[in-house]
C-alpha cells in the first residue's frame, strides 16, 4: 500500500491533536494564568510605591491633566466641595494669610461699592502739594523706598520710624488695639496720610489739605505694591533691604497730585450743566 | 574689566535700653553727631535717630530708638521693644546696680525679639570705676560681660556700633 507525502503529514497532525489536546488547552489555561499573574505583580509594584514617588508622579501629570481635562465644567463642580471645605479651613487657621492674599481684591471692591451707594461723589479738598511718600514694612516701621519733591530722602529713614514709635505710644499710652495703626497726622499745614496694608504702610506728607481723590489713589498704589512685590515682604524680620523698584510707583503717586485739575472738572461740570439747562428753556420756548 | 557691584543697604532698628540717666541718650548724641553734652534731660517716651556706617559690602542704615529709662512706675512699653535687629543693654559703670535693669530688661526684650542681638554697655568708663564689681553684677544679670566705653570722651563707641552692624549685614547675608 502507497500513501501520498502529504497526506500522511496531516494524519500526523490530526493524531497529535487527538493524542495532546488535553495537554495543549492545559498549556494555553497555564498561559493565560501567568499573565494574569504578572499583571497582578505589576499592579502590586505600583501599590508598593514609596507616597512621595506616587505624589511625584501624579504631581507631574496633574497640571496637563486640568488642562486636557474634556468637561471642566464637571470638573469644577467635583472640586467644588474640597475647594469650599480648604477656604473654611484656612480662614479658620490661616486668616491673616487670607487676608493679605484677598486685600488686593477686596480694597477695589469695597471703594466700588462705596463709590455707587455714595453717588454724590468725595468732596474737593484745596490746594495741596505731596513733598514725600514713604513706604514703610509693617512690622519693623522700618523705610523700605521713598521718594521726595526735592530728591532729599535722607531725613525719612527717621521720619519712618519716628512715625512707627508715635503709633506705638498712643497705642500704649491710650490702650489702643494694636490693628488699629496711627492713620492722620497735622501739625499746622503739614499732614501726614497714611494707609495700612497687611505688610506695608504708604505715608504721604503732604503741604495743604489732600482731597479725597489722592487718598484713593494712594490705597490704590499700596494694594498694587501688596500684589507686585509681595515675595519682597515675606524676608525676616529685622534686617531690611530697600524696594528700590518701588520708587518709581512713589514718584507717580507724587507727580500725579494735581489738585487743580480737580477744580477744573468741577467747573466744566457747572459750565456744561448751565448749557444744558438753556439748551433746555431754548426747546420750552421753542416749542411754544 | 571690572564688575563693580552695588553694596547693599540695609536697615536695622536697635533700641538702647536702660535704667534713666545711664547715659544712652548721650551715647546716640556721641555716635550720631559726635558731641557730649553735660547738660542732662530726661527722654520721655522715644527718639528716633539715624547713622550709617559704611562697610565693605554694605551700608547699614541703624534706627536708633534712644527709649525712655526704665523705672518702677514707667515701665518700657512692649511695642518699642518688637521687630527689632538688635539692642544695647545700657548700664551705668559707676553704679553697677543699674546693671539689674538692665538684665530684666535685656529678658523682656529678648522675649520680644527672640532672634535679635544683644550687646550688653558699661558706659562712663571715663570715670575711676571697679571693673569686677561691674562684670560681677552683669554676670548676675544674667548678661555677658560688657563692653567698656564713655560717651563723654567716645572711647569704645565708634567700635561698638561699627561691630554691630557688621553683624547685622553678616546675620542679613546667611538670611538671603
Amino acid at each position: 500500500m502507497t500513501t501520498v507525502p502529504g497526506e500522511a503529514d496531516r494524519s500526523l497532525d490530526e493524531l497529535r491533536q487527538v493524542l495532546f489536546r488535553a495537554e495543549q488547552n492545559e498549556m494555553a489555561s497555564l498561559r493565560r494564568e501567568v499573565q494574569a499573574l504578572k499583571s497582578r505583580v505589576q499592579f502590586l509594584e505600583s501599590m508598593l510605591l514609596e507616597n512621595g514617588d506616587r505624589a511625584l508622579a501624579v504631581g507631574t501629570v496633574l497640571p496637563d491633566t486640568f488642562e486636557s481635562v474634556d468637561n471642566p465644567e464637571r470638573l469644577s463642580l467635583a472640586m467644588k466641595p474640597t475647594a469650599v471645605r480648604a477656604i473654611h479651613h484656612s480662614a479658620r487657621d490661616e486668616s491673616d494669610e487670607l487676608a493679605v492674599a484677598l486685600y488686593p481684591v477686596l480694597g477695589p471692591a469695597v471703594r466700588k461699592m462705596i463709590a455707587n451707594l455714595l453717588s454724590f461723589g468725595p468732596p474737593d479738598g484745596g490746594t495741596f502739594v505731596v513733598e514725600q511718600v514713604l513706604l514703610i514694612e509693617r512690622e519693623s516701621g522700618l523705610l523700605l523706598a521713598a521718594t521726595a519733591i526735592d530728591g532729599n530722602t535722607e531725613e525719612s529713614d527717621i521720619v519712618s520710624g519716628m512715625l512707627d514709635a508715635i503709633g506705638n505710644f498712643v497705642q500704649e499710652a491710650f490702650d489702643a488695639p494694636e490693628h488699629d495703626g496711627l492713620q492722620d497726622l497735622r501739625v499746622g499745614n503739614i499732614s501726614v496720610l497714611v494707609e495700612w496694608g497687611p505688610r506695608a504702610v504708604l505715608a504721604s506728607v503732604v503741604k495743604g489739605v489732600p482731597d479725597d481723590a489722592y487718598r484713593i489713589r494712594a490705597a490704590e498704589l499700596l494694594e498694587q505694591i501688596h500684589r507686585d512685590f509681595d515675595a519682597d515682604f515675606s524676608g525676616p524680620v529685622g534686617v531690611t533691604e530697600s524696594l528700590d523698584q518701588a520708587v518709581p510707583l512713589l514718584q507717580d503717586l507724587q507727580g500725579g497730585a494735581t489738585p487743580a485739575a480737580a477744580g477744573q472738572s468741577k467747573v466744566a461740570l457747572i459750565v456744561l450743566a448751565l448749557v444744558l439747562i438753556a439748551i433746555v428753556i431754548a426747546l420750552i420756548l421753542i416749542s411754544r | 574689566m571690572t564688575h563693580v557691584s552695588t553694596p547693599r543697604l540695609l536697615r536695622a532698628k536697635v533700641v538702647l535700653l536702660g535704667a534713666p540717666s545711664v547715659g544712652k541718650t548721650s551715647l546716640v548724641r556721641r555716635f550720631v553727631h559726635s558731641v557730649f553734652r553735660e547738660d542732662y534731660k530726661s527722654t520721655i517716651g522715644v527718639k528716633v535717630d539715624r547713622k550709617s556706617v559704611e562697610l565693605r559690602d554694605a551700608t547699614v542704615n541703624l534706627l536708633l530708638w534712644d527709649v525712655h529709662g526704665e523705672t518702677e512706675g514707667l515701665a518700657v512699653p512692649a511695642s518699642y521693644l518688637r521687630a527689632s535687629s538688635a539692642a544695647l543693654m545700657v548700664f551705668d559703670a559707676s553704679r553697677p546696680e543699674t546693671a539689674e535693669i538692665a538684665g530684666d530688661l535685656c529678658r523682656r526684650f529678648l522675649s520680644a525679639s527672640p532672634e535679635a542681638l544683644v550687646f550688653p554697655i558699661a558706659n562712663k568708663s571715663d570715670l575711676d570705676i571697679d571693673w569686677s564689681a561691674v562684670d560681677s553684677a552683669s554676670n548676675a544679670a544674667d548678661m555677658a560681660r560688657p563692653a567698656r566705653l564713655s560717651a563723654k570722651n567716645g572711647d569704645g563707641v565708634e567700635t561698638l556700633f561699627t561691630a554691630l552692624a557688621a553683624q547685622l549685614a553678616e546675620v542679613d547675608s546667611s538670611q538671603s
